[in-house]
């Protein structure tokens, strides 16, 4: 029998009342709660092209870089985590430090968009972005910032147009997909290795957000399925806390369906046979090379990210041909990167300022 | 009575109770004599419950050879040739035995399909040797065509159900013992358990119900069956999905156990539910993660996803099948029309973008001859 000692009785009570106490007033706080408002730094719809749409901010700044800044985010999840909320938001912050900034937006695929590829998003839809900010500015060249999947996406589309990029950040963005199975936090990249993406492909045609987001609450069962939400009774009562939580949780599934075909290459060609660190990936038809990637280079990653581990990010810097390149890492996980009190305070002026000094 | 007694009495009486609980379980799960009855006995209580839906199959399709067995037999009826088998029956002794043999078949096939197995075991090769060497030579030429066609068509019976049923008979023992230590505690048995089990379906029953099908609703048929496969492996998939989790939650748990009382020892145990509760979690997740990095559980994240994937691509075509005839464009129908219109939409896409470089290219020249003749004003 355990004794009585076992438990510390009084904190054990303690805890029970505090617990009943928050959660009679979490009542009045979730009922009062609002739809939860993200990405509301005002910006212009400026270009569109089927579901893709070209945004651009209004200028935070005086003096604004010349050089125009297109973000490209990934097709998994949606843009606005960049301005998740303007107290968090990193697309306010790289305005108020002179950005130029424009953002594109994959929008939701539906049925019909089963059959677009990598080279459908890639030299069709990036470019088409590109393409307009240069004739809208004026400016021969743009600087891209991509981020998780949409910085595999930029690599490839700079290796593929160096022409055209100015300077080029990629943000926990998987490259070396091979290194990233190895890594012993790397779920998804093990995982990958024995999907059957062409069953799949076949019979969904474009892959529900759900499904992915399944496999993202794998990872962590315990702590994204149950603690996430029993820890949220310690705040149910804190209004801000909530609006905070609700937020969070709208983004996280927030989750648009995955376009078969680009699913496809991307799954085979870079989760299972890492091709484009073997330079034998081919977009369109042709081949891509990363050593054709001589514009400057910043690349960064997050020390405890889950998603997309740091072993799969940081050969990049090793395998493209530019001189001017650096490798920086931050204490933070894949999420952290955005809306932690680093993303505002130092990860978003050291890109804006890596940005200005290569403006010229 | 003393407390002392009470307790021992109480005490003798749990231990009883145990002990009953295991003989049952060794009465019911692990008979002692292997013989090959028991096996078939074994193999029924293994199968138990979760076979129910694939032995009806097996049953009904007993049940119709059986019926055209029967009807076969019922051709020689008020016939001259029954009056010529009975003849020859009751005049030599090997008609005698075959007679029996006949009694026996059409009794036993009758019954429940773990007797079909029996029988087939007992008398197949047996039955064929009196059949081909001493019964058909001695019959009028065109009448020994009539009894070879039934005994061939046994002959293939016999053996298509022994094929089928094989492998669970080899194995019964194994799924036992399986099943047995499962229920004592070994966590790995139920996992394997389920892989025996998954192996055993797919190169029987599954089999089955990919026996091509045939006449007027033959590709119904076929989608039905498919369907109804697809649907069986992705529930196989999830059972060992599950024993394997549960697996590592049964772990644990004992882990768990053991260490709390480590830790109540020195006095480092978790003090409120709370700290319990982190504790608790905190452990789970870990012995997820080292079970999740395997290239095991990789590999069986794969085969769940397939296999649902695989349903779901079963059931999608039988829906499509059914609603056919329904004034409504089908999926397929759909995906036919989204690639026309996705390769339009890529070539107008390409033929713009070669439109735009043609025209910056006509303007280039324009301005430079423009300079050019302006230049030469100048000279």
């Amino acid at each position: 029998m355990i004794s009585n000692t076992a438990i510390d009785m009084e904190k054990t009570l303690n805890d029970m009342f505090d617990t009943q106490k928050k959660l009679i007033r979490g009542v009045d706080v979730l009922l009062n709660l609002e739809e939860p408002e993200c990405g509301v730094t005002p910006k212009e719809l400026v270009y569109s092209e089927d579901k893709m749409q070209l945004f651009h901010y209004k200028p935070l700044a005086k003096k604004v870089c010349k050089v125009p800044t297109l973000i490209v985010y990934a097709l998994v999840n949606r843009q606005y985590m960049m301005d998740i909320q303007q107290d968090r938001s990193v697309i306010k912050n790289l305005l108020e430090l002179g950005l130029d900034l424009y953002i594109i937006d994959w929008g939701y695929p539906t049925a019909h968009d089963k059959y677009l590829t990598l080279d459908d998003y890639i030299n069709g839809y990036i470019d088409s972005a590109v393409e307009h900010i240069r004739k809208e500015t004026g400016s021969d060249k743009v600087n891209i910032v991509g981020v998780c999947q949409g910085g595999t996406f930029s690599t490839i589309y700079s290796a593929m147009n160096p022409d055209k990029v100015k300077n080029l950040i990629t943000m926990v963005t998987p490259i070396d997909f091979e290194a990233g199975a190895e890594s012993e936090e790397a779920l998804l990249f093990k995982w990958s290795k024995n999907m059957n993406v062409d069953n799949m492909v076949d019979t969904f045609g474009v892959l529900p957000g759900d499904f992915l987001n399944m496999g993202f609450n794998m990872l962590k069962p315990f702590q994204l399925m149950m603690d996430k939400y029993v820890g949220l009774i310690d705040n149910i009562d804190n209004p801000d806390v909530m609006a905070n939580f609700m937020r969070m949780e709208k983004w996280i599934f927030d989750s648009p369906g995955q376009a078969g075909e680009a699913f496809r290459q991307f799954i085979k060609d870079l989760y299972q046979e890492n091709k484009l660190v073997k330079g034998t990936l081919e977009i369109g038809g042709k081949k891509v090379d990363l050593k054709n990637i001589k514009m400057p280079l910043l690349t960064i990653y997050a020390e405890q990210d889950h998603l997309v581990p740091p072993a799969a990010t940081k050969p990049l810097n090793d395998l493209v041909g530019s001189k001017d390149k650096e490798l920086v890492s931050f204490p933070v996980g894949h999420i952290g990167m955005y809306v932690s009190s680093k993303s505002q305070k130092e990860i978003a002026p050291k890109m804006a300022e890596w940005i200005m000094k290569r403006e010229k | 009575m003393t407390s002392e007694k009470i307790q021992e009495n109480f005490w003798g009486q749990v231990i009883d109770a145990q002990k009953k609980m295991f003989d049952f379980w060794q009465e019911g799960i692990m008979p002692k004599n292997n013989t090959e009855d028991d096996k078939v006995v074994v193999m029924q209580n293994v199968i138990g419950e979760s076979m129910k839906p694939t032995v009806e199959v097996f049953k009904k399709w007993v049940e119709v050879a059986n019926d055209t067995y029967s009807k076969n037999i019922k051709s020689f009826g008020d016939s001259t040739y029954q009056e010529l088998i009975n003849k020859m029956v009751n005049g030599v002794n090997v008609y005698q035995n075959l007679n029996t043999f006949w009694e026996d078949l059409r009794t036993k096939i009758t019954t429940k399909e773990s007797d079909v197995v029996k029988f087939y075991s007992e008398w197949k090769e047996e039955y064929l040797k009196i059949c081909s060497n001493n019964f058909i030579p001695c019959l009028p030429e065109p009448v020994q065509v009539f009894f070879k066609e039934p005994i061939d068509i046994y002959a293939m019976q016999t053996e298509t159900n022994k094929k089928l049923l094989q492998p669970w008979i080899d194995s019964a023992q194994d799924q036992q013992d399986l099943l047995a230590k499962a229920l004592t505690g070994d966590k790995d048995a139920y996992v394997e358990f389920t892989r025996l089990w998954n192996d055993n379906f797919g190169n029987t029953f599954g089999k089955l119900l990919n026996v091509p099908q045939m006449g007027i609703s033959r590709e119904y048929m076929q989608k039905q069956m498919d369907s109804l496969n697809a649907l069986i492996k992705f529930l196989n998939n999830i059972n060992e999905f599950s024993a394997t989790m549960i697996k590592v939650n049964q772990e644990t748990l004992e882990n768990i156990v053991k260490d709390y009382q480590e830790k109540l020892a020195d006095g480092t145990q978790p003090k409120t539910f709370k700290e319990f509760y982190t504790y608790w979690w905190t452990q789970n997740e870990a012995a997820y993660q080292n079970l999740f990095k395997t290239e095991d559980f990789s590999k069986l994240v794969g085969q769940l996803s397939d296999a649902g994937v695989n349903f779901k691509k079963n059931f999608d075509r039988l829906l499509e099948k059914q609603l056919e005839f329904l004034p409504f464009p089908t999926k397929t129908d759909m995906d036919s029309l989204y690639k026309t219109v996705n390769d339009l939409r890529r070539e107008v896409r390409n033929l713009s973008k070669e439109v735009s470089t043609l025209k910056a290219e006509s303007e280039k020249p324009k301005k430079t001859t423009t300079t050019k003749k302006t230049t030469a004003k100048e000279a």
